[in-house]
């Protein structure tokens, strides 16, 4: 019994000594956020601003014309300006892209890569830096026709849905920096 | 000399396989045997104790030394056990509950279920993690016997159940800590992987079992410690007139002993004073009193139940008759039926192979999958599934069952070969007197021949006065009945299988059979008719010549017990043959056999050729039983595949016999066979199940199924059908305790 208790606490001590801190997604996001924010991630035509801490405001929006372009005629039926303030539990971890990334509600997302220095690497689904992801059905309902929109791929994303990998379709912007 | 040692720390057949080998490898050990059901040791040689003892040590096991009050010790450590093994599980289900809750959650959402967002593996995974490792850590703690045991008997090359516990678990724990240190390191994706439930569960679920086997197994022995339970702790002795309770170790041989009504008689002894009836049925199974008065025998346990007696007491501690009984119950208890060597082997060899398929089986699906995780999730199903105590149990389980479910019934069955060659029995030889008949023949008739009937009675009495032979006993009764008075014979000589001779008032006198006739060179013929009529009516007529000269014939017939026709039958609607064995003329022995039904019968047979007649059956081909209650029967009881002896019998003839029956009551032959073929229909069952749960539940877990499209077994699903493969034969073997006559 005693052997076992001090196993288990060499086991514990050993996390310690290791230096990690237990949130160790929450604080990796963070560092990989940063990153991707020291070189520059925004493109024309979607943008996402954060002070890259938790409790900072972050602000969505991306430009709404080309969906108009492809059919949309309410524009009031969609949100292009998201404001959030991040905290730690909007913060996720995507295990198929391995990206992190921030829920921004309603179904959309903005992810970035875990590492960008070797994304791109272990395979295509990680082979983008920062991905602005957008719920394809308020679009669609307001008669966007989803494969003609400019500049967005609609494509099927692998989420994971009540504990199974499912893949639903999504709005994808992906940009790389490098 | 036979030592039995009882033996502690073994988890399964494979524990008790070893200890077996390290016995019968000990210099002075001539053979050693082991059982794992009743934890006991049989070892027969010269080895000391301490030798003993120091093997079974050395083999990585203790030596649970007996002391007066074993039985008491006995009971309190296993109960002892059964709450330790209960409080063990209480503790790992409250830590495995919520361990399996938080790793399955998470993958069933759908069904959302409450779940501490500070735990969402995505988000916190190390968090998460290190919330599975904590409460692993008190599981681990409570079935740390699993590994102590375990990698002990590992390391001494002889792995056994606790073996691949430990390894299974120690797997699944060592690489969900590697997955840990990963996630620790950026890899979150291995939170996926973490195992720590499916070692909390397997601890769980196998203490469940061990908990439920350890309950199982006190009941199986239940009726051994009712038969224990029934001696009295105290004794009420006279000395100098005054009656005092004392404690019943203290009493010594020779003590009066006073028993009230609704007391328990404390020891064996012979009754010298008061009438009495006693309930004997704890001892014999029979439920009817039986009247007792002076010199009569009684025996320790039994109660007396109208009047108060005083008695001496003859057999005290360990020789009174139930003390006998319980020996010898135990002993059969913790015999081996031949059946059983076969799951015996197999036990032995069956931890090592199940480790190398394990292996092998991982290694496979690595080389075909390239899936690690895949691959230790088959090497810890295979460990896990594999349960060598079903196999350990299978046997002796059902004959501690059955054995004891015997001695409820007043039936001991001496050991566990006996129990099954009992039920392959093809004939059974009964002997007459005494056996199929009451054993107290009365004179019937006088034939006379120029001599007073009263006179020839009175002589032939006098000199059968001496004999120990029932027909003598029984004409010496009927000259007393008679008030005749008898004379102290000479020269007696008593002619085993013919009769005796002595000299009575100068006279030459000389009583006996045909057979005794013919050597003395008797004529016979006046009297030829007389003696086949007598002899039809299953009469034994006796030839008494005085002086050379046959002066007539005293017949003696011995009544049929009422039970003993009933019997034949049961046993005839059972396919199996009876024959009866007597020295009677073939004439008197025909006449008792169409009474009670008897297939075959060997008449005017000597004591000393009894044993040959069964010889002769058994160069038949057949399975031989041999019924009997006398000295001389002991050869044949011997000889007999099964020797049984009937309890109003000599202690040599029970001596001989495998299975006693402690009434006189035929009808326990039948029953005997049917608890036998019970007991070995249950045996078959229980191995036929725990060699089919090994034979098909090892492919499973290996991913036989899976290779072809079938399901896969996940390592949790196989502790729990591990932990119920022993529940079941265990559950199996109490059924023969609803065994009914």
């Amino acid at each position: 019994m005693k052997k076992i208790m001090v196993l288990a606490a060499a086991v514990l001590f050993a996390f310690s000594l290791a230096g990690c801190s237990l949130d160790v997604v929450g604080n990796d996001a963070l560092r990989a956020y940063n990153e991707i924010a020291q070189s520059g991630y925004n493109t024309d035509k979607a943008n996402f601003e954060w002070n890259g801490e938790l409790g900072g405001a972050a602000n969505f929006t991306f430009d709404i014309e080309p969906f108009t372009a492809a059919g949309l005629n309410d524009v009031n039926a969609v949100n292009a300006d998201i404001n959030l303030v991040v905290e730690r539990e909007n913060i996720g971890y995507h295990t198929a892209m391995d990206h992190y990334n921030i829920d921004l509600g309603d179904g959309n997302l903005f992810e970035w890569a875990k590492d960008v220095q070797t994304n791109g690497t272990t395979g295509e689904n990680q082979d983008k830096d920062v991905v602005f992801v957008l719920n394809p059905e308020p679009f669609i309902a307001a008669g966007v026709d989803p494969n003609n929109v400019d500049g967005w791929a609609y494509a099927q994303v692998s989420v994971d849905i009540n504990g199974t990998p499912t893949d639903i379709w999504k709005f994808l912007r992906p940009f790389d920096i490098r | 000399m036979q030592q039995t040692i009882k033996i502690g720390g073994m988890s399964c057949a494979a524990c008790a396989a070893r200890v077996e080998r390290a016995l019968n490898k000990l210099d002075g050990v001539e053979k050693a045997s082991v059982n794992f059901a009743t934890e006991k040791g049989s070892v027969t040689g010269d080895a000391s104790f301490d030798e003993i003892k120091r093997a079974i040590e050395q083999a990585g096991y203790s030596v649970i030394e007996q002391t007066k009050n074993a039985v008491d010790e006995d009971r309190i450590r296993k109960e002892k056990e059964i709450r330790v093994l209960w409080i063990k599980f209480i503790v790992s289900a409250i830590f495995a509950i919520p361990l399996l809750y938080i790793a399955m959650v998470p993958m069933i959402k759908w069904v959302r279920l409450p779940f501490p967002a500070g735990l969402d593996p995505m988000q916190y995974s190390l968090i998460y993690a290190l919330a599975e490792l904590l409460l692993i850590i008190p599981v681990i703690a409570v079935g740390y016997k699993f590994y102590t045991v375990g990698f002990k008997a590992l390391l001494l090359k002889s792995p056994n159940m606790d073996s691949l516990i430990a390894i299974g678990t120690t797997a699944a724990v060592a690489y969900s800590i590697y997955n840990m240190w990963q996630i620790a390191n950026g890899a979150f994706a291995q939170v996926d992987h973490l195992y720590f439930e499916t070692a909390g569960v397997i601890i769980t679920l196998i203490l469940l079992g061990k908990s439920l086997e350890a309950v199982s197994k006190g009941r199986t022995s239940e009726a051994i410690k009712k038969l224990m339970g029934l001696a009295p702790k105290t004794a009420i002795v006279l000395t100098d007139g005054v009656e005092k309770e004392i404690k019943i170790e203290d009493v010594k041989v020779g003590d009066i002993i006073v028993v009230k009504p609704g007391g328990k008689i404390p020891v064996d002894g012979t009754v010298i004073s008061g009438k009495t009836s006693i309930d004997e049925s704890m001892l014999t199974g029979e439920s009817m009193p039986v009247g007792k008065k002076e010199g009569d025998s009684v025996f320790a346990a039994t109660i007396n139940t109208t009047g108060a007696i005083q008695f001496r007491a003859d057999k005290i501690g360990a020789d009174t008759a139930l003390a006998q009984i319980i020996k010898l119950v135990e002993d059969a208890q913790g015999s081996k039926a031949p059946i059983a060597q076969m799951a015996d082997i197999v036990s032995g060899y069956f931890v090592p192979i199940v480790c190398g398929i394990a292996v092998l089986a991982g290694i496979a699906w690595f080389i075909g999958t390239r899936d690690f995780e895949f691959s230790i999730t088959i090497f810890i199903a295979v460990l896990v599934i594999a349960c060598p105590c079903a196999l350990g149990l299978a046997t002796p389980t059902a004959i501690m069952v059955g054995t004891g479910k015997g001695a409820e019934n007043g039936i001991l069955i001496k050991g566990g070969e006996a129990l099954e060659t009992t039920h392959k029995i093809d004939v059974i030889v009964f002997d007459k007197t005494g056996t199929i008949t009451e054993g107290k023949p009365t004179v019937t008739d006088i034939i006379v021949n120029d001599i007073d009937k009263d006179e020839l009675l009175a002589l032939v009495s006098s000199a059968e006065k001496q004999s120990e032979h029932p027909l003598g006993q029984a004409i010496v009764s009927g000259a007393v009945d008679k008030g005749l008075s008898l004379i102290d014979a000479e020269n007696f000589q008593s002619l085993t299988g013919r009769g005796v001779q002595a000299q009575v008032d100068g006279k030459n006198v000389i009583v006996g059979n045909k057979k005794m006739m013919k050597e003395q060179n008797i004529e016979l013929v006046d009297f030829e008719s007389t003696v086949l009529t007598l002899a039809k009516e299953g009469k034994t007529p006796m030839y008494a010549v005085i002086d050379g000269t046959l002066a007539g014939i005293v017949a003696v017939a011995d009544v049929m017990k009422p039970s003993s026709p009933d019997a034949i039958k049961k046993l005839h609607d059972m396919g199996v043959e009876t024959a009866m064995i007597t020295g009677d003329n073939l004439d008197t022995a025909n006449a008792i056999a169409k009474q009670a039904g008897i297939d075959r019968v060997l008449a005017e047979v000597l004591p000393q050729d009894k044993a040959n007649e069964v010889k002769k059956l058994q160069a038949e081909g057949k399975k031989v039983a041999m019924v009997g209650d006398g000295i001389n029967d002991a050869p044949a009881l011997a000889q007999a595949d099964v020797g049984i002896a009937i309890g109003s019998g000599t202690d040599v003839a029970m001596e001989s016999a495998d299975i006693v029956l402690m009434k006189s009551d035929l009808t326990d032959v039948p029953t005997a066979i049917n608890l036998s073929r019970a007991t070995i229909r249950n045996i078959k069952q229980n191995l036929f199940w725990a060699f089919g749960y090994n034979v098909i539940g090892i492919p499973i877990a290996a991913g036989v199924l899976y290779l072809f499209g079938g399901p896969l077994l996940n390592p949790i699903f196989a502790a729990a059908a591990m932990s119920l493969s022993s529940v079941s034969v265990l559950t199996n073997a109490l059924r023969l305790k609803r065994f009914k006559k």
